[in-house]
């Protein structure tokens, strides 16, 4: 009952009487212990200066609003003259608005604006001061890279904007901000260059994001399953980044790039499988060793899915694949095992994505410890004690590694891999293949807003493989303009 | 509608045209490569009324819905030849080494990933095609390498067994790339000469290069083998300590998978045209695939079981 009532307030129009105002700015905060209410005379008309505590620099509203506004003096002060002056002869702050409804009010009230209500007045005026604590802008901890830019996105919208326009100053990069959740009203900026993205493409997203119905967004992954097409599908079609300098180059390819107030990721839309293969690296390396990198990453990929699956298919179907060498020290190694090969193999992978999560999850100095524990000792003790045998250690750890190369597929890597490996305890390079088939057909059908995700390789785009097969050097690539929109279908 | 490239459509037919390749249980002759030349040569003829039938603004699907019994006519005609894929398959599975004895879930196992990609769609078959182009490429060239060493010119001899004819009439009777072709047209945006020609010269210099590779390597051999690809196999390995078969046991069932998922697309596509109200389409197509494949194993359950 009380929320419907507080609903009703905020859709209600600023009364002219101040009394009133802040007996119902107060009705709808109660409870609420951040908000602050300054009542004071401005040139003989009663007023009040609201403001969210913490949300706001105190020194800057000093200085730049109570100071000059206390001193304002009116030969006829009415309150549309007193905000008509400050319209026109005052600036305050840069960031100015008019709040019409308690709704607006509150928005910006909770996003660090200072808001001043004068009696008489139908509407507030509200100047943006904010000066909450927030992150410095620092080198992004999941996108490292050794000759790129080392700084990232942080959790504030206005900030991660400015890191794009630093770096792109042409009047074409267009940055539109909104608000959506309809408790959190968190600030989104649709980024995108004009003279590049298919309007269409903008034109289906913002509907998509119109049709959203979330009370909050509090992460990025509140909004990746509103901009993806398709159910079951095991790869991203939502590309994130950390790195203003990697969604630049994006936005220069016609993709759409979404910021969000509170989390230091940007989303790209499409995202294309191939991406996940290049860093920002690969274009400041020479040509031939940054294609080198990328078949790396290619077969650092397949050995990350297929290893453990493979040698478990290997090792229980098909011995007669390997030589005899390598038949004897698996042989040898295997036959003191007490568990069997697919049941050691999903164990010990399990283990290392329980290991892994317990690394993430804790305190770095006790990570360290984890680490520790975990290597050196339960995986000296499991092979000393004959649980584990070193050869299945070692493929998981090469998989493992391998895995480390393409971390933006971890999460597909992680499941494929299980997957596999289980399909090759059932039914050998028979069963790999099948999975391999199924996952390949689930690859192909991946789109994101029209683009598949495998372009340029299928569809075959031949002028895509110049930054898929290899990477050329820029005096080629310079020549004609890529746009992703050539992937349409 | 989905709409093809040209070249999507060449992969999907050279990749559909690949696995009987795989599967022939004939040898690779002389004679039958230039049996092959006429044949390509003849279905490169007949394709020409097809398109200008697609050049006067036909519409397969339009004509669908006015006579039934064109479509029923292809879908009986795709159901026989998803059907004849499956026992192609359980018949070349012991080449493989599967891990199991009972050869028809092998066919099971295939039916159950068909049912899942025949839900994804014909653009999506075209995607993979090119991809599975790739792997089949790929495993040509790893062929190739491992064919060289044990390959001996000599052995390019003309068959004493073999006839140009023959080879003709067996290239004819397993080409099924026309009728394909005339429903992949109706998918088609391009419907040019220049546009469906690499279909059969890929086909033909996919089965000379096999042939050539086969003769030479395989000799006197070649007559005894119950299958020639597979023979080639396992006489060409790449690498002289280890062996490289899980290679083409994955391109054999990628080819197998996008053969017959590309059948029971067409045949649920074809079947959803003349019958709207009916659902479960793809499953009825691959349910009666495999059961014809059954048939034809004389007809007994346990006779499936025991192919």
């Amino acid at each position: 009952m009380q929320q419907n009532h507080t609903e009703i307030l905020l859709q209600q129009t600023i009364s002219p009487q101040l009394s009133v105002n802040l007996s119902k700015i107060r009705t709808i905060a109660e409870g609420s212990s951040d908000l602050l209410v300054n009542e004071f005379v401005l040139s003989g008309l009663p007023a009040a200066l609201l403001c969210c505590e913490g949300m706001l620099s105190t020194s800057t509203m000093t200085e730049l609003i109570l100071k000059p506004i206390t001193a304002i003096r009116l030969e006829c002060p009415t309150a549309a003259n007193v905000f008509a002056f400050i319209r026109n002869h005052q600036l305050y702050s840069i960031d100015r608005a008019e709040a019409s409804t308690y709704a607006d009010l509150f928005r910006f009230l909770n996003s660090g604006f200072a808001v001043l209500v004068l009696d008489g007045a139908d509407s507030a005026l509200v100047f943006g001061i904010q000066g909450y604590d927030k992150r410095s802008v620092s080198e992004p901890s999941g996108e490292d890279n050794v000759m790129g830019a080392k700084d990232g996105f942080i959790e504030v919208v206005r900030v991660n904007m400015s890191l794009l326009r630093r770096r792109m100053k042409t009047p074409q990069l267009k940055l539109e901000l909104f608000v959506k959740g309809s408790k959190s009203q968190t600030d989104l900026c649709l980024c995108y260059m004009a003279d590049r993205v298919p309007q269409s493409l903008i034109a289906q997203i913002k509907a998509r994001l119109d049709e959203m119905e979330l009370e909050s967004i509090l992460s990025s992954g509140y909004l990746q399953p509103f901009l993806e097409n398709r159910r079951g599908c095991l790869f991203d079609t939502v590309g994130t980044t950390q790195r203003p300098d990697v969604l630049c180059a994006k936005l220069l390819e016609g993709r759409v790039g979404l910021l969000i107030d509170g989390t230091p990721f940007a989303l790209v839309i499409p995202k294309l499988f191939c991406e996940s293969f290049q860093t920002m690296d690969d274009y400041c390396y020479r040509p031939a060793y940054a294609t080198l990198v990328r078949w790396i990453k290619y077969a650092a990929f397949l050995v990350a899915v297929l290893l453990p699956a493979l040698y478990v298919a290997i090792a229980l179907h098909h011995p007669e694949l390997l030589n005899r060498t390598l038949l004897l020290i698996l042989a040898d190694a295997e036959e003191n095992a007490p568990i069997s090969l697919t049941a050691e193999a999903i164990g010990v992978l399990l283990v290392y994505e329980i290991i892994r999560e317990a690394g993430l999850r804790l305190p770095k100095a006790v990570g360290g410890a984890v680490s520790i524990v975990a290597g050196l000792i339960i995986g000296d003790a499991a092979v000393a004690s004959g649980l584990i045998s070193t050869p299945m250690l070692t493929v998981t750890a090469i998989a493992v590694i391998a895995g480390f190369v393409v971390p933006d597929l971890a999460q597909s890597i992680t499941l494929l891999r299980l997957a596999f490996l289980l399909i090759a305890g059932f039914w050998g390079l028979f069963g790999i293949s099948l999975l391999g088939a199924a996952v390949l057909f689930n690859l192909c059908a991946g789109e994101s807003f029209g683009f598949p995700i495998t372009a340029p390789i299928a569809p075959l785009y031949k002028k895509g493989f110049r930054d898929t097969l290899t990477r050329v050097s820029f005096r080629k690539m310079q020549s004609g303009s890529f746009t992703v929109e050539e992937y349409h279908e | 509608m989905n709409k093809l490239r040209s070249n999507q459509i060449f992969a999907v037919l050279l990749g559909s045209a690949a696995f009987p390749l795989l599967c022939r249980t004939e040898p690779f002759t002389i004679e039958g490569i230039f049996g092959a030349a006429i044949a390509t040569a003849v279905q490169l003829l007949l394709c020409i009324p097809i398109l200008l039938l697609y050049r006067t603004g036909f519409c397969f699907g339009e004509c669908a819905r006015r006579h039934r019994i064109l479509p029923l006519c292809f879908i009986v005609y795709l159901l026989f030849r998803g059907g004849t894929s499956f026992v192609q398959l359980q018949q070349t599975s012991q080449e493989i080494s599967l891990p199991f004895s009972e050869k028809f879930l092998a066919a099971a196992l295939i039916a159950l990933v068909c049912l899942y990609t025949v839900s994804l769609g014909i653009q999506t078959i075209a995607r993979s095609s090119t991809m599975i182009l790739g792997i089949l490429l790929i495993t040509l060239a790893i062929m190739c390498i491992g064919a060289i060493p044990q390959a001996e010119p000599q052995n390019l001899a003309l068959s004493p067994n073999d006839t140009i004819w023959k080879g003709f009439f067996r290239s004819m009777t397993t080409a099924d790339e026309l009728p394909l072709l005339f429903l992949l047209l109706d998918f088609s945006e391009k419907k040019t000469y220049r546009s469906i020609v690499p279909v059969w010269v890929g086909k033909f210099l996919l089965g000379s290069y096999l042939s050539v590779l086969g003769m030479a390597v395989l000799g006197s051999r070649m007559a005894k083998a119950s299958h020639p690809f597979f023979a080639i196999v396992s006489v060409s390995q790449p690498l002289s300590t280890q062996r490289a078969d899980a290679l083409y046991i994955l391109v054999f069932v990628m080819l197998c998978v996008l053969r017959i998922t590309l059948f029971a697309v067409l045949a649920a596509h074809l079947l959803r045209l003349c019958f709207p109200k009916l659902r479960y389409t793809s499953t009825l197509c691959l349910l009666s695939m495999l059961g014809i494949a059954g048939a034809a194993s004389k007809i007994s359950v346990s006779g499936i079981w025991e192919f």
